[in-house]
């Protein structure tokens, strides 16, 4: 019987595999209609890609609003969740449920929702989108944070680090940062990928006046196959790159921990 | 160094009471251990002398300082931690600079400080590793060293040696006590193991549910305890009723001190007979050895009670042989 897992194994990356496969080679392809592999092979739909300046523009706004959001989530949340997870770990439960909410609430409610309180008030909606994302970010942020922080006795540093003289600011510098920059870096990349994926929201809060890569893929579309398949190749290859970032430094985070 | 005074100290969370008023004074250069089961307050009491909880009542002086309002750093106190609490991403020497790089001490003064240290606590070679590749003990080394370091007026230290196993912990009470001695430092120490309370304090505060049940050097509060608390805490005491004790005790009744309830010391009974003593008569129900003592449990009339002899004098008994004691008058302590 070993032959079944191994088989059910197969199928299961064919399955999953064999979309990502015929994109890219769709994406290398001249023309594909009746065989099983393409009948030429170019890359003029990459040179095509890369020289149009809208883009390279919508790369460039993906990348501002995804990052700029993380930076925010990073600046204003993890000191509240730090602080929280440190002096008021009674309280923890209610953050869990918070995140929960994050989870379930449905995107086309939260669109909606956001739009008639904010609409006309003067505020930019990119801005309350931006709101938006640094919220959805947060599960994230806290469940790399909790990770980074397991078996650490943060109050009792905390409180080590003080009685030698430091104020809360300096042993939450140069203790707590230090043990869970890691965990936030991960965390970081995570939301980012998250971020820079995100279309509904932005599609109905924001739409056309703010291209993002999701939506300059939506365009073309409909214009060439082979040039969306390039751009959800380039798209996959970035996640990748940020994903195994994320990844190898969990590892080495491991490793050291493990000593 | 300085003396420590509580004033009336309270602390509650809430409606509940976890401190009861607490008036104590410990003195410059003295080793004060807080001794009580656990939930009794004693690491409350030093967590509030440290500044780390808030008093709710009361005021915390150290030296002739009230100290309610100054924050935890700038108190001049030192803390051991029962988790250690080394910082895990700097190394030995980076843990025990720590202290001394807040206040600002220069390189070279903070290079030889933190090796007089090190060499304090037997850890000079160990100065580049990091706290996880130390055992247990030597991570509490390192601890005190970076408390000891930044030459506090008071250390504290909570539950210390809990984590550690007993020939270690042996070991290092004998270092904490050689350190006082040294450093002539005031330390106050959190324990619930009696043993260890008596063998390092100069005083013992024994607390029962956030209130002082007895305080007084070990060999005060092991002959004579105050109340049934303390008796039954600090040593395997056999507590009895008046009742109970006009009762059982064979002898001249008009020696006893005026008290509803009476302790007896195992080890003060004898299985020969003395002057001026009680008589009492059991038989065995049980015989435990204790390393160097043989603990008998006897039963009178139904009432169990418990003799304590040194090994090299012990004979071995039966189960139901029936024995004769004798107990001093004076051994017999009156209760609160």
């Amino acid at each position: 019987m070993k032959w079944l897992p191994k088989s059910m194994f197969i199928l299961l990356f064919c399955y999953l595999s064999l979309p990502v496969i015929g994109t890219v080679l769709y994406s290398f392809a001249t023309t594909w209609h009746q065989s099983i592999l393409p009948e030429g092979w170019t890359l003029q739909t990459y040179e095509r890609l890369f020289v149009d300046a809208m883009f390279w523009k919508a790369l460039g706004r993906t990348v501002w609003l995804a990052g700029g959001s993380v930076i925010v989530a990073m600046v204003v949340i993890v000191p509240a969740l730090l602080y929280i997870v440190v002096y008021f770990p009674k309280y923890e439960r209610w953050i869990q449920l918070l995140i929960l909410g994050v989870y379930a609430f449905p995107g086309i409610i939260l669109a909606v929702g956001l739009l008639r309180s904010y609409n006309g008030t003067g505020i930019p909606m990119l801005l309350i989108l931006s709101g938006a994302y640094v919220i959805s970010v947060v599960p994230f942020i806290y469940q790399s944070l909790k990770n980074t922080m397991n078996g650490l006795n943060a109050r009792a540093l905390m409180d080590a680090a003080e009685l030698l003289g430091a104020t809360k600011w300096q042993a939450f510098r140069k203790v707590i940062l230090p043990l869970v920059k890691t965990g936030l870096f991960v965390g970081a990349l995570l939301s980012f990928s998250a971020l820079v994926g995100e279309f509904v929201l932005i599609n109905l809060v924001v739409g056309s006046k703010f291209e993002t890569i999701q939506m300059y893929l939506m365009k073309k579309m409909s214009a060439s196959g082979h040039l969306a398949s390039a751009i959800v190749v380039v798209y996959l290859v970035g996640i990748i790159g940020l994903t195994g970032a994320a990844a190898r430094l969990m590892h080495s985070q491991m490793k050291k921990g493990a000593m | 160094m300085a003396h420590v005074t509580l004033e009336n100290v309270v602390k509650r969370y809430g409606d509940q009471t976890v401190l009861s008023p607490i008036q104590l004074t410990v003195k410059d250069g003295e080793f004060l251990t807080l001794l009580g089961p656990s939930g009794c307050g004693k690491s409350t009491l030093l967590r509030m002398i440290a500044g780390l909880t808030e008093v709710t009542e009361g005021a915390v002086y150290i030296g002739d300082e009230k100290m309610n309002d100054v924050a935890p750093k700038d108190r001049g106190v030192g803390m051991v931690f029962q988790s250690y609490a080394l910082f895990p991403n700097m190394t030995v020497a980076e843990n025990v600079a720590f202290g001394l790089d807040m206040q600002k001490v220069k390189k070279d003064e903070r290079a030889t400080r933190v090796q007089e240290m090190l060499a304090l606590v037997g850890l000079e070679d160990r100065a580049s590793h990091y706290p996880n590749e130390l055992s247990g003990g030597q991570q509490q080394r390192v601890a005190l060293a970076r408390a000891l370091v930044v030459r506090p007026r008071v250390l504290l230290l909570d539950e210390p040696l809990s984590a550690l196993d007993a020939k270690i912990r042996k070991h290092l009470q004998r270092t904490l006590r050689d350190i006082q001695r040294q450093l002539k430092i005031t330390m106050i120490l959190v324990t619930h193991d009696q043993e260890e309370a008596m063998a390092l304090a100069d005083r013992i505060v024994l607390l029962d549910s956030g209130q002082i049940a007895q305080i007084g050097t070990p060999k005060q509060l092991y002959r004579q305890p105050a109340t049934e608390f303390v008796a039954r805490f600090i040593g395997h005491y056999n507590v009895w009723t008046k009742e109970q004790v006009l009762h059982h005790l064979e002898g001249d009744a008009s020696t006893l001190a005026q008290a509803t309830m009476y302790a007896m010391r195992p080890e003060a009974f004898r299985l020969q007979e003395i002057p001026d003593s009680f008589v009492l008569r059991g038989t065995v129900v049980e015989e435990t050895m204790a390393g160097n003592i043989v603990r008998t449990t006897l039963a009178c009339e139904g009432e169990q009670f418990v003799i304590e002899q040194l090994h090299q004098d012990a004979h071995s008994y039966q189960r139901g042989e029936m024995l004769t004691c004798w107990i001093p008058y004076r051994e017999v302590i009156a209760l609160q």
